[in-house]
Protein backbone atom coordinates (compact mmCIF):
# COMPACT_ATOMS: atom_id res chain seq x y z
CA UNK A 1 0.00 0.00 0.00
CA UNK A 2 1.48 2.96 -0.94
CA UNK A 3 1.89 6.32 1.34
CA UNK A 4 -1.10 7.72 -0.83
CA UNK A 5 -3.52 5.21 -0.77
CA UNK A 6 -2.84 4.44 3.10
CA UNK A 7 -3.35 8.52 3.59
CA UNK A 8 -6.54 8.60 1.17
CA UNK A 9 -7.65 5.36 3.32
CA UNK A 10 -7.47 7.21 6.55
CA UNK A 11 -9.53 10.59 5.04
CA UNK A 12 -12.50 8.48 5.10
CA UNK A 13 -12.32 8.88 9.07
CA UNK A 14 -13.47 12.34 9.80
CA UNK A 15 -13.54 14.11 12.91
CA UNK A 16 -17.27 16.04 14.12
CA UNK A 17 -16.44 19.75 14.78
CA UNK A 18 -16.28 20.98 18.15
CA UNK A 19 -19.93 21.32 19.77
CA UNK A 20 -21.35 25.00 20.20
CA UNK A 21 -21.74 24.39 24.11
CA UNK A 22 -17.84 24.02 24.08
CA UNK A 23 -18.00 28.21 23.16
CA UNK A 24 -19.98 28.90 26.23
CA UNK A 25 -17.83 26.69 28.52
CA UNK A 26 -14.90 28.72 27.80
CA UNK A 27 -16.27 31.84 27.35
CA UNK A 28 -18.30 32.16 30.49
CA UNK A 29 -17.89 34.82 32.91
CA UNK A 30 -14.53 35.37 34.38
CA UNK A 31 -14.20 35.17 37.79
CA UNK A 32 -14.82 38.21 40.37
CA UNK A 33 -14.73 38.68 44.08
CA UNK A 34 -17.92 40.80 44.27
CA UNK A 35 -19.88 37.49 42.22
CA UNK A 36 -18.23 35.18 44.52
CA UNK A 37 -19.02 36.66 47.74
CA UNK A 38 -23.06 36.60 46.75
CA UNK A 39 -22.88 33.25 44.60
CA UNK A 40 -19.55 31.52 45.66
CA UNK A 41 -19.06 27.95 47.10
CA UNK A 42 -16.58 26.82 49.11
CA UNK A 43 -15.56 22.98 49.11
CA UNK A 44 -14.53 21.91 52.25
CA UNK A 45 -13.07 18.23 53.15
CA UNK A 46 -15.76 16.19 55.32
CA UNK A 47 -12.71 15.43 58.22
CA UNK A 48 -11.77 19.03 58.29
CA UNK A 49 -15.68 20.32 58.33
CA UNK A 50 -16.26 17.43 61.40
CA UNK A 51 -13.30 19.15 63.33
CA UNK A 52 -14.77 22.47 62.55
CA UNK A 53 -18.06 21.70 63.61
CA UNK A 54 -16.84 20.12 66.88
CA UNK A 55 -14.62 22.66 67.78
CA UNK A 56 -17.62 24.77 67.38
CA UNK A 57 -20.36 22.89 69.52
CA UNK A 58 -17.41 22.97 71.87
CA UNK A 59 -16.52 26.67 72.10
CA UNK A 60 -20.41 26.85 72.23
CA UNK A 61 -21.28 24.73 75.21
CA UNK A 62 -18.30 26.49 77.06
CA UNK A 63 -20.10 30.12 76.57
CA UNK A 64 -23.76 29.65 77.15
CA UNK A 65 -22.97 27.09 80.12
CA UNK A 66 -24.80 28.82 83.42
CA UNK A 67 -21.86 29.90 85.44
CA UNK A 68 -21.77 27.83 89.11
CA UNK A 69 -22.52 30.18 92.21
CA UNK A 70 -19.37 31.69 93.70
CA UNK A 71 -18.83 33.23 96.77
CA UNK A 72 -16.25 34.61 96.07
CA UNK A 73 -17.58 38.27 96.27
CA UNK A 74 -19.17 37.74 99.38
CA UNK A 75 -18.49 40.62 102.09
CA UNK A 76 -19.06 40.00 105.39
CA UNK A 77 -21.39 42.48 107.81
CA UNK A 78 -19.45 45.46 109.22
CA UNK A 79 -22.09 46.21 111.47
CA UNK A 80 -24.99 43.75 112.41
CA UNK A 81 -28.51 45.16 113.37
CA UNK A 82 -30.87 42.88 113.84
CA UNK A 83 -34.14 43.98 113.98
CA UNK A 84 -36.99 41.87 115.64
CA UNK A 85 -40.10 42.72 113.91
CA UNK A 86 -43.41 40.76 115.47
CA UNK A 87 -47.15 39.92 114.39
CA UNK A 88 -49.38 42.20 115.21
CA UNK A 89 -51.77 39.93 117.78
CA UNK A 90 -48.43 39.18 119.40
CA UNK A 91 -47.73 42.60 121.04
CA UNK A 92 -51.03 42.96 122.20
CA UNK B 1 -4.07 37.95 26.38
CA UNK B 2 -7.74 39.72 26.29
CA UNK B 3 -11.26 37.97 25.40
CA UNK B 4 -11.16 39.28 22.04
CA UNK B 5 -7.79 37.41 21.22
CA UNK B 6 -8.49 34.62 22.76
CA UNK B 7 -12.22 34.44 20.59
CA UNK B 8 -10.13 34.81 17.46
CA UNK B 9 -7.13 31.88 18.40
CA UNK B 10 -10.75 29.84 19.20
CA UNK B 11 -12.37 30.34 15.82
CA UNK B 12 -9.05 29.35 14.27
CA UNK B 13 -8.71 26.36 16.23
CA UNK B 14 -11.46 24.74 18.20
CA UNK B 15 -11.86 21.90 15.17
CA UNK B 16 -8.05 20.85 14.90
CA UNK B 17 -8.11 20.72 19.17
CA UNK B 18 -11.27 19.00 19.16
CA UNK B 19 -10.70 16.99 16.86
CA UNK B 20 -7.54 15.75 17.70
CA UNK B 21 -8.09 14.81 21.73
CA UNK B 22 -11.53 13.27 19.82
CA UNK B 23 -8.96 11.18 17.76
CA UNK B 24 -6.97 10.30 20.71
CA UNK B 25 -9.40 9.14 23.30
CA UNK B 26 -12.06 8.81 20.93
CA UNK B 27 -14.76 10.15 23.71
CA UNK B 28 -16.71 13.42 22.57
CA UNK B 29 -17.11 14.50 26.41
CA UNK B 30 -13.53 13.91 27.15
CA UNK B 31 -12.18 15.60 23.89
CA UNK B 32 -14.65 18.37 25.11
CA UNK B 33 -13.05 18.63 28.26
CA UNK B 34 -9.18 18.65 27.02
CA UNK B 35 -10.07 21.07 24.42
CA UNK B 36 -11.54 23.38 27.21
CA UNK B 37 -9.33 23.31 29.49
CA UNK B 38 -6.71 23.50 26.43
CA UNK B 39 -7.84 27.01 25.77
CA UNK B 40 -8.22 28.25 29.28
CA UNK B 41 -5.00 27.31 29.93
CA UNK B 42 -4.04 30.04 27.26
CA UNK B 43 -6.37 32.59 29.00
CA UNK B 44 -4.85 31.76 32.32
CA UNK B 45 -1.22 32.00 31.04
CA UNK B 46 -0.45 33.32 27.68
CA UNK B 47 3.27 34.06 28.40
CA UNK B 48 3.50 30.46 27.99
CA UNK B 49 2.95 30.56 24.13
CA UNK B 50 6.11 31.99 22.87
CA UNK B 51 4.77 33.82 19.58
CA UNK B 52 8.39 33.31 17.83
CA UNK B 53 8.64 29.49 17.72
CA UNK B 54 6.30 29.36 15.50
CA UNK B 55 2.38 29.47 15.13
CA UNK B 56 0.06 28.71 18.00
CA UNK B 57 -1.68 25.82 16.66
CA UNK B 58 1.25 23.38 17.33
CA UNK B 59 1.51 24.91 20.74
CA UNK B 60 -2.17 24.06 21.48
CA UNK B 61 -2.17 20.87 20.02
CA UNK B 62 0.86 20.18 22.28
CA UNK B 63 -0.81 21.09 25.67
CA UNK B 64 -3.85 19.12 24.62
CA UNK B 65 -1.80 16.30 24.38
CA UNK B 66 -0.19 17.25 28.07
CA UNK B 67 -3.91 17.19 29.17
CA UNK B 68 -4.85 13.90 27.73
CA UNK B 69 -1.70 12.44 28.97
CA UNK B 70 -2.26 13.30 32.48
CA UNK B 71 -5.73 12.32 32.05
CA UNK B 72 -4.86 8.68 31.30
CA UNK B 73 -1.74 8.85 33.69
CA UNK B 74 -5.09 9.82 36.71
CA UNK B 75 -6.92 6.52 35.11
CA UNK B 76 -4.04 4.56 34.99
CA UNK B 77 -3.68 4.15 31.55
CA UNK B 78 0.19 5.24 31.28
CA UNK B 79 1.82 2.12 30.70
CA UNK B 80 3.24 0.75 27.39
CA UNK B 81 3.04 4.01 25.38
CA UNK B 82 5.06 2.93 22.46
CA UNK B 83 5.20 -0.55 22.05
CA UNK B 84 6.32 -1.63 18.96
CA UNK B 85 3.78 -4.07 17.76
CA UNK B 86 0.24 -2.96 17.44
CA UNK B 87 -2.30 -4.95 18.76
CA UNK B 88 -5.67 -4.29 17.23
CA UNK B 89 -9.12 -6.66 18.36
CA UNK B 90 -10.47 -7.48 14.87
CA UNK B 91 -13.78 -5.52 13.79
CA UNK B 92 -16.72 -6.98 12.26
CA UNK B 93 -16.99 -7.36 9.08
CA UNK B 94 -20.41 -5.07 8.51
CA UNK B 95 -18.60 -2.37 10.14
CA UNK B 96 -17.65 0.39 7.50
CA UNK B 97 -14.72 1.60 6.06
CA UNK B 98 -14.50 4.75 8.11
CA UNK B 99 -15.24 3.00 11.94
CA UNK B 100 -12.30 0.53 10.79
CA UNK B 101 -9.62 3.10 10.62
CA UNK B 102 -10.77 4.78 13.60
CA UNK B 103 -10.20 1.35 15.12
CA UNK B 104 -7.26 0.58 13.59
CA UNK B 105 -5.70 4.33 14.38
CA UNK B 106 -6.64 4.03 17.68
CA UNK B 107 -5.46 0.79 18.30
CA UNK B 108 -1.94 2.24 17.60
CA UNK B 109 0.37 2.72 20.71
CA UNK B 110 -0.37 6.25 22.15
CA UNK B 111 3.27 7.83 21.13
CA UNK B 112 2.37 6.68 17.47
CA UNK B 113 -1.22 7.87 17.33
CA UNK B 114 -0.18 11.07 18.64
CA UNK B 115 2.30 11.72 15.65
CA UNK B 116 -0.11 10.29 12.73
CA UNK B 117 -3.11 12.40 14.17
CA UNK B 118 -0.77 15.80 14.36
CA UNK B 119 0.60 14.64 11.15
CA UNK B 120 -2.03 13.02 8.88
CA UNK B 121 -5.22 15.02 10.10
CA UNK B 122 -3.98 18.20 11.35
CA UNK B 123 -1.41 19.11 8.90
CA UNK B 124 1.52 19.67 11.07
CA UNK B 125 5.17 19.51 9.85
CA UNK B 126 7.44 17.09 11.54
CA UNK B 127 9.08 19.84 13.27
CA UNK B 128 5.91 21.32 14.71
CA UNK B 129 4.44 17.91 15.37
CA UNK B 130 8.25 17.36 17.31
CA UNK B 131 7.80 21.00 19.20
CA UNK B 132 3.84 19.56 20.13
CA UNK B 133 4.65 16.21 21.49
CA UNK B 134 8.13 17.56 23.27
CA UNK B 135 10.48 14.81 21.07
CA UNK B 136 13.35 15.34 18.17
CA UNK B 137 12.55 15.15 14.79
CA UNK B 138 13.88 11.79 14.08
CA UNK B 139 12.11 10.47 17.18
CA UNK B 140 8.79 11.69 15.27
CA UNK B 141 9.91 10.33 11.51
CA UNK B 142 10.66 7.17 13.13
CA UNK B 143 7.49 7.03 14.98
CA UNK B 144 5.53 7.91 12.25
CA UNK B 145 7.35 5.46 10.14
CA UNK B 146 6.49 2.74 12.70
CA UNK B 147 2.55 3.60 12.73
CA UNK B 148 2.28 3.78 9.12
CA UNK B 149 3.62 0.77 8.35
CA UNK B 150 1.45 -0.83 11.38
CA UNK B 151 -1.67 0.91 9.80
CA UNK B 152 -0.58 -0.48 6.29
CA UNK B 153 -0.61 -4.09 7.97
CA UNK B 154 -4.02 -3.90 9.61
CA UNK B 155 -5.54 -1.86 6.63
CA UNK B 156 -4.62 -3.97 3.59
CA UNK B 157 -7.29 -6.01 3.69
CA UNK B 158 -9.89 -3.34 2.78
CA UNK B 159 -7.74 -1.66 -0.12
CA UNK B 160 -8.62 -5.38 -2.19
CA UNK B 161 -12.05 -4.67 -0.79
CA UNK B 162 -11.72 -0.71 -2.03
CA UNK B 163 -10.80 -1.81 -5.19
CA UNK B 164 -13.41 -4.79 -5.36
CA UNK B 165 -16.37 -2.78 -4.34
Amino acid sequence: MTDDELRSMLRTWQAPPAPETLRKRVFRRRWSPFRWLVQGEIRVPVPLAVAVLCMLIFAATRVFRPSATSLSDFEQVQQFQPRIVRMVHETR
Amino acid sequence: MTTAELQSVFEGNRDAVFGFAWRMTGSPETAEDIAQDCFLQLLKSPGHYDGMRGPIRPWLLGVARNLILKRWREEGRWTALDEEELAVVPTSNDCRVDEKVAHAVQSLPPLQREVLILIEYEGLTLEEAGRAVGAEVGAVKARLHRARNNLRRVLAPLRSVNHDG
